[in-house]
């Protein structure tokens, strides 16, 4: 080596060397942090060791803010970044890019041994799960009262039922009071009597945020409740206990408000329907009662009584009995009309029946008179024609006696 | 069917589906079709009510420093 280097050439050489190299550009390492430092400009400084050895690291202000979780010493993380050497002072260090906390295979495990003893326990069955109201009068929320789910389950059901009424319970989503504050959020809803539905939501996040989600006491918050609940927790692919303990799991908050409330349009339309139908359904009985009458008030026996056959006048006087129920049902059926002011009805056939010479009679009481034995002399009636009402005095009662 | 026991929106509807079925069918006494008629448009106008009966409403529990929940205030 002929040429004599400055210090800052060598530090820059070897600094260069290290850049090259493909496989120190982007390492994993795992270890403990140690003498954490923040400074101001948001830049942070540690160390990462295990029980042999140490490597300085930085962790630059925009990365940090991207972490799911504040760093502390004594905590075991994995960390990826580039090893490089800071050339100012010769120091080796990672730059950290990405940081996660080490122990995620533990929690797997604690996830899987919960999610056993509570299935076991019965907490997941099936026929333990309760049905959603057809339609809610009052929903509760837990969840945190800032950010985008609490307010995109708002927009959601302002779009599909306008007048909603909602309750929220503010919650924390994540960090060590969470798991505490959804439990407490969820008996509170529940002990309430005027929340028909609870939905427990959180958005996205890595499965540590979402790990208060996993918590016995909360499972158990759930399960014990008599109140419907939703599970909405981070995206369709993210499961949580409280999800299988839930009566419903919604993929995303969003779905959850799709689930709770109908499109209002739409039942409108289906009442407005359905109204209709009846109308429909009620004129086309009329008719065919009519039509039945009309046959019957027709009949040849009928238009000529004169023709009287022995064998035949038993026949008659049930037809004659039947005529007589259905005009008197008919009447009746008016009167009931005449009763309810339903206008609809009213441009029904029945009433048409009056355009051809029928009516039909009500006493003071507004009860209809369909027999001698529901009035006295004298008694005031009214009867009723097609174009109104006639008040007219009883001056005489006499009873039909056989046949005609 | 009396509608004095707690009625609700959808057992309305079902109601009133099934009224409409008997109608059709056809094989009701005239009385009868008057009072399922009646009933019918009771529970339509049910229906409509139910839907509007709550006014919109967004509320927020508000605590103590306990962590003690004291009342619903509006939440904006």
């Amino acid at each position: 080596m002929s040429d004599i280097l400055s210090v800052g050439e060598l530090n820059h050489y070897v600094s260069e060397l290290l850049t090259d190299d493909a496989l120190l550009s982007m390492v994993a390492v795992k270890g403990e942090i140690s003498g954490y430092k923040k400074y101001p400009s948001g830049h942070a400084y540690f160390s990462l060791k295990d029980t042999t050895a140490q490597v300085s690291c930085v962790l630059f202000r925009g990365n940090g803010n991207r972490l799911s979780f504040i760093p502390e010493n004594g905590m075991r993380v994995i960390l990826y970044g580039k090893a490089s050497l800071y050339e100012n002072d010769g120091r080796f260090q990672i730059v950290v890019s990405q940081m996660t906390e080490d122990g995620i295979g533990d929690l797997f495990i604690q996830f899987e041994k919960l999610k056993t003893r509570l299935s076991q326990a019965g907490y997941f069955d099936e026929e333990r799960k309760k049905m959603l109201p057809f339609l809610p009068k009052r929903i509760g929320v837990v969840t945190s009262p800032k950010g985008a789910v609490i307010q995109d389950i708002i927009n959601v059901i302002s779009r599909r039922y306008p007048n909603f009424d909602l309750l929220l319970y503010p919650s924390a989503v994540q960090g060590k009071d969470a798991a505490n504050e959804l439990a407490s959020g969820v008996r509170y809803l529940d002990e309430r009597d005027d929340i028909d539905v609870i939905i427990i939501a959180r958005g996205g996040g890595s499965m540590e945020d979402l790990w208060c989600f996993n918590d016995e006491a909360l499972a158990r918050s759930i399960f014990q409740a008599e109140t419907p609940i939703i599970s909405a927790v981070g995206h369709e692919t993210d499961f949580t206990i409280c999800d299988f303990c839930a009566d419903l799991r919604a993929p995303t908050p969003s779905a959850a408000a799709e689930l709770v409330y109908p499109m209002k349009e739409e039942l409108e339309s289906k009442i407005d329907t359905l109204t209709q139908k009846l109308s429909f359904s009620v004129h086309h009985y009329f008719r065919a009662m009519n039509h039945q009458y009309e046959l019957l008030s027709t009949h040849r026996a009928l238009m000529k009584p004169q023709i009287h056959i022995e064998k035949e006048s038993q026949r008659l006087d049930i037809m004659q009995e039947r005529l007589i129920d259905a005009q008197n049902r008919l009447l009746s059926l008016q009167n009931h009309l005449f009763a309810m002011h339903m206008e609809k009805l009213s441009a029904l056939s029945p009433l048409r029946v009056l355009t051809r010479g029928y009516s039909f009679v009500k006493d003071e009481n507004n009860c209809t008179i369909d027999s001698i034995h529901k009035v006295n002399l004298n008694d005031t009636v009214h009867i009723y024609v097609s174009d109104g009402k006639i008040d007219a005095c009883v001056t005489n009662c006499k009873e039909r006696n056989n046949g005609l | 069917m009396t509608g004095e026991k707690k009625l609700t929106f959808e057992v309305a509807m079902k109601e009133l589906e099934v009224i409409i079925q008997k109608l059709d069918a056809g094989d009701v006494a005239l009385e009868e079709s008057i009072s399922l008629y009646t009933r019918g448009m009771e529970l339509s106008k049910y229906c409509r009510e139910e839907l509007d009966a709550v006014d919109k409403k967004i509320s927020m529990i508000s605590k103590d420093h306990n962590n003690e929940t004291i009342q619903e205030e509006p939440f904006v």
